[in-house]
């Protein structure tokens, strides 16, 4: 580990870093623009000059500079604050005065380093620099007049999001960054851009003249629109969501959130359930809580408990799950089920879990993708999965939909045959996977749901026991999970109980009237012509398929207005905090549970939160380990059996409309409308 | 007074054959092999010894570069890559060399790549150079036929293939990493040093990157002898160097001269004098355009080499000699300079970008006097900030011709500014 | 009024001027070199500090060096009368959505789903 001197003061740093890393291990601050954590080295923007020695007597870039044994490092000398000084001026000379009306006022970096490092007035009398504004989709709002060049934006389009649209036209003054020709960006992580562009160039668009960072609340929080479980960070204003940010976590999500975590939100706004209401008749008749609660109780008194069936929607949080399986149990009910898309999942933890964790996409050397399309159903693994393929030495093949993943990947095949050829090692990618020291699977819903998921999953085991890639420090096998809810169900047992039904069972007993109440919770994505003459009840958030169907709605809260544990696909517990309240009468989902179990007579035996995480815990101790991600029982799971020829489809068609929220969103409308456009002029 | 038999580059006017067969006459390719043969070692030791600096502009030494490949060779193919972009103002001293005597610069190539082990060699030839491009591939191919280049090359059992790319005009082409990048398909722009390209340069390959005169004077070198090379000239500024002398003086030339050779011997042996007289010279530049000019006073005994234009702080640059007599409007020359800064800087890296753009503005008003004398001081703060925070050596070559002016015709400046404000309040 | 004010007023107080409320304005007799002349106002009736006007505010905090003339400042057309602070009073000003306030309530920052 070298050794090097830092403002007098002498510290050891890990070799291989650069002298602003050092400078940060130091507790120094370095201004920059262009150096991200996470981004390649440009060193243009020259604001993080330091003085070296021994090198040449003029201050040196730091982000760029690697630490060498021995090295005096000066961050405060007066060479090294005038060329910040000098550098800062540069920088404003043609950056136009307007930060009142900029939207990254208050939380601009090009602000806050003129502050520390600038000087109070301008030398510069000519003209500024005027750069005609850029059309990049949706979501991005530009003005470029306030570019500095620092190429970030570049940089994180062609590294990692993978789409080499952005690029520098132009030379010196004239020099625009640009799409070259204008189109909007066609990925699904163009929000990343706002968060990295330090100053006001590119700003969020449906964001734009909203609210200014300082009036807002900031909850840190979990994001349920993929089953990723992206760390964000929710900004209200009173009631209102503003804006949903990324938080840092290194294992999770790094820095960077889907354009749908960031900008669904605006969908929270509409179609809310924020009252009670009771079939009268043929018409949904708006009602007090009181009323809602009587006509379920005069219902469900009295039927038979195999009559009831619940099924449990995808972006639950644990604590409803948990209430909702406790009233069934005891209403003498084993028909319950969290899979509405029909997983045939069910096994020991390992079965159903991103086994080796985010992080170990990372170690992977060669990857196999089985019925997913990693794109759509959570882009920002899929651009984990692209930081891997930088990074190089990695063989990437997949099993199902054509789809261009923003890195390469040999096909293999469209279907479960497929999969057995390269069990049976019939295929050269089988070569390298047994050659790879630690192999990856990844399998998706689109293999699982299907009438001969059990068979595909049983496979999937046996090429992963077959490859040794199940065992102590390593397990390569991991389910890529499309509902946020998904992993916790599983956890709490939201399955068919003896002698229960699940998804398909349910429906088909509605429509043979042996199932007579049937409880949704939150649960839209299910075919709800197929619910028969059964009563239902639909508790939920926002007035989606469930709600037109109901006969009794119950208005629940959304993830961003109840605290609540979620579960990510990687089997790791998350803790969501409330943002805001509820719209109107909404409540919380499991008191909502927990008073209706009281007026049908099977008082659950919780009244706090707190006892309703106890119970969490009692039934599965998973949930007391928050954000952790350990390894998994392992076992036999899967059913061998026939498996039909039918090509594995993406379990998501449409990344921009998934779930209730996104689908009543105008702006991921808009992205929609954008990336067909797109699509079409292609 | 550089005598005849010294010269290296015999046919630089172009009277006699530029072809194989006029080089071989003239001496070019005799015997190379043996020079192969003494070894690579002994060929960087005789470049060393020779004491040449490097003569794109920044003199450092050539025989120190080529030692500084690896000494051996690993996965990765070394390269040679011929810095043949010549762009800075002033400067044509390549484009005869590559006009006449291609030849010197092709068995040069082939000397340089097999002392840096090289197999590969690219010379990349500014846009503009359709004519000599032309010459450079008939020569090249011409080479080939005789042998010379490709496998086994002169039967010295060193395979080396030699390839022209043309550039696309861009002058920041010229420096040595955005050379690199432009080769590689990539916009030109300067990359970050460390590392040096002979660590990671054309495809992360180790590479070296030569001005067309030095590596056109290393065959003559090595046959005729470091000790030769090293006898012409002063100490540490060795050898022989191709002046390019145009502006204000009877006959502008080019002429191979002694390193060290006076300034005002070399204007008046073979350029005739300065129009109207040594008296009335007003300024010289002496390296191109991005060197700091020097007045008369200066000239009058000035030495035309790296180390005396240094403690003048001025530069010997490309030796491109621009002279300037007394009709000269010099602030509006060096805001000329500094339009052709602005226009060329890459954009890149902050001072240069926004700095080239600010200086050129400034000096633009300073030329009709439409300025407070605080401005030159300003001026100079700019320059002192452009200086020495940029990627690559553009900025600093934006700046020392303002600081050159500022330093030699202040008063000329504040003249004017004094002028247009009596002229406005008379007004 | 304090005593302590009135009995400062009538041995050194010199009267400048009156209000339009009726505020009299006042300034130290004496005049020391090197300091500033001491200014004051006694209210008409509550002492309230912002019943004084704006252009004898700006007497009072020697931010002008001359007192208003007789008739008060020349007035703009589009000038409103001063009026003094009224938090704490009925006439205080309620932002909509305040619990007193009256008038249209703010519509819910949501949009609620209705049965078709």
């Amino acid at each position: 580990m070298p050794k090097v001197k830092i403002d007098g003061v002498e510290l050891e740093v890990p070799a291989g870093i650069t002298v602003l890393q050092a400078c940060e291990l130091a507790g120094l601050e370095i201004p920059r623009f262009c150096y991200h954590d996470r981004l390649s080295i440009a060193g243009n923007c020259r604001m993080c000059l330091v003085e070296v020695k021994p090198g040449p007597p003029k201050p040196q870039a730091s982000c760029a500079l690697p630490v060498a044994d021995k090295q005096e490092i000066f961050t405060q000398t007066p060479t090294v604050q005038k060329a910040r000084k000098g550098v800062m001026e540069f920088l404003l000379i043609n950056h136009p005065l307007d930060c009142p009306i900029c939207d990254q006022g208050g939380e601009c970096d090009l602000q806050d380093q003129a502050m520390a490092y600038g000087f109070d007035r301008s030398r510069y009398h000519e003209n500024k620099r005027a750069v005609p504004d850029k059309e990049l989709g949706p979501l991005v709002k530009t003005s470029m007049n306030r570019c500095i060049h620092c190429t970030r934006c570049i940089r994180f389009a062609t590294e990692v999001a993978g789409v080499e649209q952005l690029g520098a036209t132009g030379r010196g003054e004239s020099m625009e960054v640009t799409t070259y020709v204008e189109q909007a960006l066609a990925t699904e992580l163009s929000g990343n851009l706002v968060d990295l562009c330090p100053v006001g160039a590119l700003t969020s668009k449906p964001y734009a003249f909203e609210a200014r960072s300082w009036e807002l609340t900031k909850t840190e929080s979990v994001d349920v629109l993929d089953a990723l479980g992206s760390n964000i960070r929710i900004d209200t204003r009173g009631a209102q969501v503003m804006r949903v940010l990324p938080r840092l976590n290194d294992d999770v999500n790094e820095e960077w959130i889907s354009d749908k975590t960031r900008h669904a939100i605006d969908g929270l706004r509409h179609q809310r359930l924020d009252r009670p209401y009771v079939r009268k008749g043929n018409k949904l008749v708006e009602a007090t809580w009181d009323e809602a609660f009587g006509a379920i109780a005069a219902k469900l008194n009295g039927m038979e408990g195999s009559k009831i069936a619940a099924i449990a929607g995808d972006q639950c949080d644990a604590e409803s799950m948990i209430a909702l399986k406790d009233l069934l149990t005891a209403l003498g009910s084993p028909n319950i089920d969290c899979r509405q898309d029909g997983a045939k999942l069910d096994g020991p933890r390992g079965s159903y879990i991103f086994n080796p964790g985010v992080r170990g996409i990372d170690q992977a050397d060669a990857i196999l993708l089985v019925g997913t399309n990693p794109r759509a159903e959570s882009p920002v693994l899929n651009a984990r999965i692209r930081k891997r393929y930088v990074h190089g030495n990695v063989a990437i093949a997949s099993i199902g939909p054509a789809e261009d993943l923003t890195y390469p990947v040999v096909r293999l095949g469209a279907g479960p045959a497929t999969l057995r050829d390269l069990v049976d090692g019939k295929l050269d990618f089988a070569q390298k996977l047994q050659g790879a020291k630690h192999p990856l699977i990844i399998v998706g819903m689109g293999a699982l749901s299907r009438e001969d998921g059990a068979a595909v999953l049983a496979m999937a085991r046996e090429l992963a026991e077959k490859l040794n890639a199940v065992r102590e420090d390593w397990n390569g096998f991991a389910v890529l999970h499309t509902a946020a809810a998904r992993v916790g169900g599983l956890d709490l047992g939201l399955v068919p109980g003896e002698g229960g039904r699940d998804v398909a069972g349910i429906l088909e007993g509605c429509q043979k009237k042996e199932i007579e109440a049937v409880f949704l919770l939150a649960a839209d994505e299910i075919d709800t012509t197929k619910l028969g003459k059964a009563f239902v009840i639909y508790q939920g958030h926002h007035g989606d398929a469930g709600a037109h169907r109901a006969d009794v709605i119950l208005p629940g809260a959304a993830y961003t207005e109840k605290p609540g544990i979620y579960v990510n696909t990687e089997g790791r517990v998350q803790v969501g905090r409330r943002a805001g309240y509820p719209p109107g009468d909404a409540r919380e989902d499991w008191a909502i549970l927990r008073a209706l179990s009281e007026r049908l007579g099977k008082t659950l035996p919780y009244d706090t939160l707190h006892q309703v995480r106890s119970r969490l815990v009692a039934v599965n101790k998973v949930f007391a380990a928050i954000d952790q991600q350990a390894p998994a029982a392992w076992g036999p799971f899967g059913k061998a059996g026939a498996t039909t020829d039918v090509p594995f489809k993406s379990a998501v068609a449409n990344f921009y409309m998934t779930c209730p929220i996104s689908r009543a969103s105008k702006i991921m409308a808009d992205c929609m409308a954008s990336r067909s456009h797109l699509m079409a002029a292609e | 007074m550089l005598s005849d038999k010294d010269r290296i580059f015999t046919n630089i006017y172009g009277v006699h054959d530029w072809r194989l067969a006029g080089a071989r006459a003239r001496g070019a390719w005799d015997n190379t092999k043996a020079i192969l043969d003494k070894g690579v070692d002994w060929i960087i030791d005789e470049m060393k010894k020779s004491g040449l600096r490097g003569r794109g502009g920044a003199g450092f030494p050539t025989g120190m570069k080529w030692s500084f490949m690896p000494k051996e060779v690993k996965d990765r193919p070394h390269y040679l890559v011929v810095n043949a972009d010549e762009s800075e103002p002033g400067t044509c001293k390549d484009r005869d060399i590559m006009r006449h005597d291609p030849h010197l610069l092709i068995e040069g190539c082939l000397v340089a790549g097999f002392a840096m082990r090289a197999h590969a060699g690219y010379i990349y030839v500014r846009g503009e150079f359709y004519n000599e491009a032309q010459h450079l591939i008939a020569a090249i191919k011409e080479a080939y036929d005789a042998g010379l280049l490709g496998k086994n090359a002169c039967g010295s059992g060193w395979d080396f293939d030699l390839y022209v790319h043309r550039g696309a005009g861009a002058y920041i082409c010229g420096e040595e990493t955005a050379l690199l990048e432009s080769l590689e398909g990539k916009k030109g722009m300067p990359r970050l040093k460390p590392p040096f390209p002979a660590g990671a340069g054309l495809y992360g390959c180790p590479t070296t990157v030569n001005n067309v005169e030095s590596i056109a004077v290393a065959p003559t070198i090595l046959r005729r002898g470091a000790a030769w090379f090293a006898g012409i000239g002063r100490p540490n500024n060795t050898g022989t160097k191709l002046f390019c002398i145009s502006g204000h003086v009877n006959r502008p030339c080019n002429v191979e001269e002694e390193m060290g050779i006076p300034l005002r011997e070399l204007i008046e042996r073979h350029c005739g004098g300065v129009r109207g007289g040594w008296d009335n010279l007003l300024a010289v530049i002496p390296g191109g355009a991005s060197v700091p000019l020097l007045p008369k006073s200066i000239c009058d005994n000035q030495l035309m080499d790296f180390d005396s234009l240094r403690d003048q702080k001025s530069g010997l640059g490309t030796a491109a000699v621009i002279v300037m007599d007394k009709s000269t409007d010099v602030v509006k020359a060096i805001a000329r300079l500094s339009y052709f800064y602005k226009h060329e800087s890459c954009g890149q890296c902050t001072p240069c970008r926004e700095g080239t753009g600010w200086m050129w503005r400034v000096m633009e008003r300073m030329v009709t006097g439409n300025a407070r004398i605080e401005e030159i001081d300003a001026l100079e703060d700019v320059t002192k900030q452009v200086e020495g925070h940029t990627i690559c050596a553009l900025g600093d070559a934006a700046a020392w011709p303002i600081q050159g002016l500022i330093r030699h015709f202040r008063p000329e400046m504040e003249r004017r500014i004094r002028a247009r404000t009596e002229k406005l309040a008379a007004e | 009024m304090i005593i302590g004010t009135w009995l400062f007023t009538k041995m050194r107080g010199e009267l400048v001027g009156t209000d339009a409320e009726g505020n009299r304005y006042f300034q130290d007799k004496r005049v020391v070199a090197g300091t500033r002349r001491k200014r004051w106002v006694m209210y008409n009736g509550v002492a309230e500090a912002s019943r004084v006007p704006p252009e004898w505010h700006g007497w009072l905090h020697h931010m002008l060096a001359d007192p208003p003339p007789a008739g008060g400042a020349p007035r703009k057309p589009w000038q409103k009368d001063h009026q003094p602070n009224l938090t704490g009073t009925d006439l205080a000003y309620r932002p909509p959505g305040h619990t007193l306030s009256t008038g249209e309530k703010p519509k819910p920052p949501y949009e609620a789903w209705r049965p078709g």
